[in-house]
């Protein structure tokens, strides 16, 4: 009895030991996800004073990746690279249209910030916020137009490289397969009919 | 008095120089010249050779450089003026032991003659279609013989070669084609005679064909409406329901195995006339086989299937039908076939001749601007058992007596040709064409001018042609 009351005693410390490690790792895997969400999602309880410059910061971080865009194209045109142009060009038009906008979002933001209105600020920060985090994913974009997966697409539909001797033949087998077939025999000769 | 070979000889001769002359000249002047070289076709059907008028229908030439372009659509215009020399306009046999005995007359004297074709023609079709594939083609030719006979001089006329292709949704995984075929062919009589077997033969189809994914798998039905009709000869018209099936299978490396099957309903016109042998039946053929290169150079054809012609009286075909061919390519711009080809057909004497046949074809492209096309077969012709004094539906003159009841002919026939592209849009042709019929055959009528006369006809003949064209085609 003494016996099984020392193993399920042994067992529950084992139990609460296994528990303690899923603990853990559980919360040792949100710790390591923390900044990730932390990027993720848009900061809160931030004060009007630090919103200015966290959104220019943003701001210049567009226009870098823009930059980049831009050195990128310029070396698509020398390259005459048609598919890798038309992929920058549709990139960094959204890039633009993306500056833009959070460029006249800067401007209210701090006319918000200036008149102590939180709540409206606070829309106008989480607005460049988007835009800043749609930028990043373009950037990634913009650095894999022209590479390997980009050039086996045309469209979206992927296309196949056919490397193949000069010297195989080009018939096609079923040539003349379908054409038809028109019965002009004449009469033969000796005929008593014809 | 000059013998016809002598005749025959001269005149092959005086072609000769002139055509080496012009061929000479053209050859010192090629350098100006701007010709492509095009791919040479390996596959033909090999339905035989049947002249240089009436080949295969008319394909539409795809060649890049040549061509109108207007819109949407492509327009190749074409004239073919053709001098031609025909030994034996009539089909007759030659030699000095065509009388047997006195009793019986011989009317048969190979009677040669100039011939002038002028053949304009026009194709056109409409580039990258998407919905519908229109391919349209037509040529005339205008035909006049040269010579003082009226029999000869009668046979003047024109002929028409046309096809028209219509694919509704041609890159979808169903489509609809629609086709018409027409030809009108111009034949001289098998004796002198101004009539002719000159006839007008249409064939319009439907195919629906079904080919899903990448195409490599393709089925096809369709179903076709002949009709043909002579000018001089009624008793010869027919009409036809024709069934198609064909499932084609494309593989690696280029290759294809396929299916076909075909079915007729023909109705002759004159099945119960007592003065002819034509009985309606209803032809069956099917075949499988593979298709295609099996090495870089070479290719082969084989075909195996089953042949049955449903005669509705009288003896039938059924038997294996196939076709075996092998090719070399022994160069991208030569290339060789020789094959072995067994099938059957309908006859306008007795109820069908089963055909075995050897063939050999060369095709050379050489200095971009010179093709050369050699075709030669030797057929065995075995017609169906028939004799008419037997036969208890013939009456009078049809009761004819032949030589023989079963009756084989052989037959040789060779063409060769030389093109030469002297610029991009004008060629010249010229070429060598023989059928000759080795047959011990012949039949024997009552002599119209004196009945204790037999008139012989004999399976026999030899027929020589030489000829030379100017091709324009732009």
């Amino acid at each position: 009895m003494k016996n099984m009351q020392t193993g399920n005693a042994y067992k529950a410390t084992r139990f609460s030991q296994c528990k303690h490690l899923v603990v853990l790792v559980v919360f040792g895997f949100v710790l390591l996800l923390t900044p990730v969400f932390a990027q993720q999602m848009p900061p809160k309880k931030m004060s009007l004073d630090e919103m200015v410059p966290q959104a220019s910061s943003y701001l210049e971080k567009m226009e870098t990746v823009e930059a980049d865009g831009n050195t990128l194209l310029t070396e698509a045109r020398s390259e005459r690279n048609i598919q890798k142009l038309s992929c920058l060009n549709d990139t960094l038009t959204a890039i633009k249209g993306l500056l833009r906008l959070s460029d006249q979002n800067l401007r209210l933001l701090k006319k918000h910030v200036k008149a102590a209105r939180a709540d409206q600020a606070e829309h106008e920060y989480v607005k460049i916020w988007i835009a800043f985090t749609k930028v990043r994913e373009l950037d990634g974009r913009i650095r894999a137009c022209g590479g390997p997966s980009d050039s086996g697409s045309i469209d979206g539909r992927p296309f196949i490289d056919r490397i193949k001797d000069p010297d195989l033949p080009t018939e096609d087998p079923l040539a003349g397969f379908s054409d038809v077939y028109v019965d002009i025999q004449r009469p033969p000769s000796a005929s008593p009919y014809f | 008095m000059k013998s016809t070979h002598q005749t025959a000889n001269h005149l092959a001769t005086r072609f000769g120089r002139f055509w080496l002359c012009i061929v000479v000249g053209l050859f010192l002047w090629i350098p100006a010249g701007q010709a492509q070289q095009s791919p040479i076709p390996y596959i033909g059907q090999n339905s035989g050779l049947s002249g240089f008028t009436y080949g295969p229908g008319i394909r539409l030439r795809t060649d890049e450089t040549r061509g109108i372009k207007a819109g949407d659509f492509m327009f190749w215009p074409s004239l073919v003026i053709e001098g031609r020399w025909d030994s034996n306009v009539f089909q007759s046999a030659d030699g000095e032991d065509t009388c047997p005995n006195e009793t019986q007359k011989c009317t048969e004297t190979p009677v040669d003659a100039p011939v002038m074709r002028i053949v304009p023609g026009f194709a056109f079709s409409n580039r990258n279609p998407n919905k519908v594939a229109f391919q349209f083609g037509v040529e005339s030719g205008a035909r006049l013989y040269l010579s003082e006979r009226k029999d000869v001089k009668e046979q003047r006329n024109f002929d028409i070669k046309s096809d028209l292709k219509l694919d509704i949704l041609p890159k979808g995984p169903v489509t609809v084609t629609i086709l018409d075929t027409f030809r009108r062919t111009l034949d001289t009589s098998n004796y002198s005679s101004t009539k002719t077997y000159n006839r007008n033969y249409n064939r319009a189809a439907a195919r629906v064909a079904i080919h899903p994914g990448g195409g490599a798998l393709n089925v096809q039905l369709g179903y076709g409406y002949v009709f043909n009709m002579y000018d001089d000869f009624g008793k010869g018209d027919y009409q036809e329901h024709d069934f198609e099936f064909l499932t084609t299978w494309r593989f690696y490396p280029k290759t294809a195995a396929f299916i076909s099957a075909t079915g007729s309903l023909k109705d002759w016109e004159s099945s119960n006339d007592p003065t002819v042998v034509l009985v309606d039946n209803k032809p069956l053929r099917v075949s499988a086989g593979l298709n295609g290169y099996f090495t870089k150079k070479i290719a082969a054809l084989l075909s195996v299937g089953y042949g049955a012609g449903f005669y509705d009286k009288g003896p039938d075909f059924e038997h294996v039908i196939g076709q075996a061919e092998l090719t070399y390519k022994i160069a991208p711009s030569v290339l060789t076939a020789i094959g072995y080809r067994r099938n059957f057909s309908d006859s306008f004497y007795a109820n069908y001749y089963g055909d075995d046949s050897i063939y050999l074809r060369a095709n050379m492209r050489f200095a971009r601007r010179v093709s050369l096309t050699l075709l030669g077969s030797f057929h065995f012709l075995q017609y169906a058992e028939f004799d008419p004094v037997l036969d208890d539906d013939l009456v009078g003159a049809a009761k004819a007596e032949v030589s023989e009841k079963e009756r084989l002919d052989q037959a040789l026939n060779l063409h060769a040709k030389v093109s030469v592209d002297i610029t991009r849009w004008i060629g010249v042709s010229v070429g060598y064409e023989l059928r000759a019929v080795f047959s011990d055959f012949f039949s024997a009528t009552n002599w119209e001018d004196d009945p204790s006369k037999k008139r012989l006809d004999f399976g026999r003949y030899t027929k020589h042609q030489v000829y030379g064209s100017i091709d324009i085609r732009y």
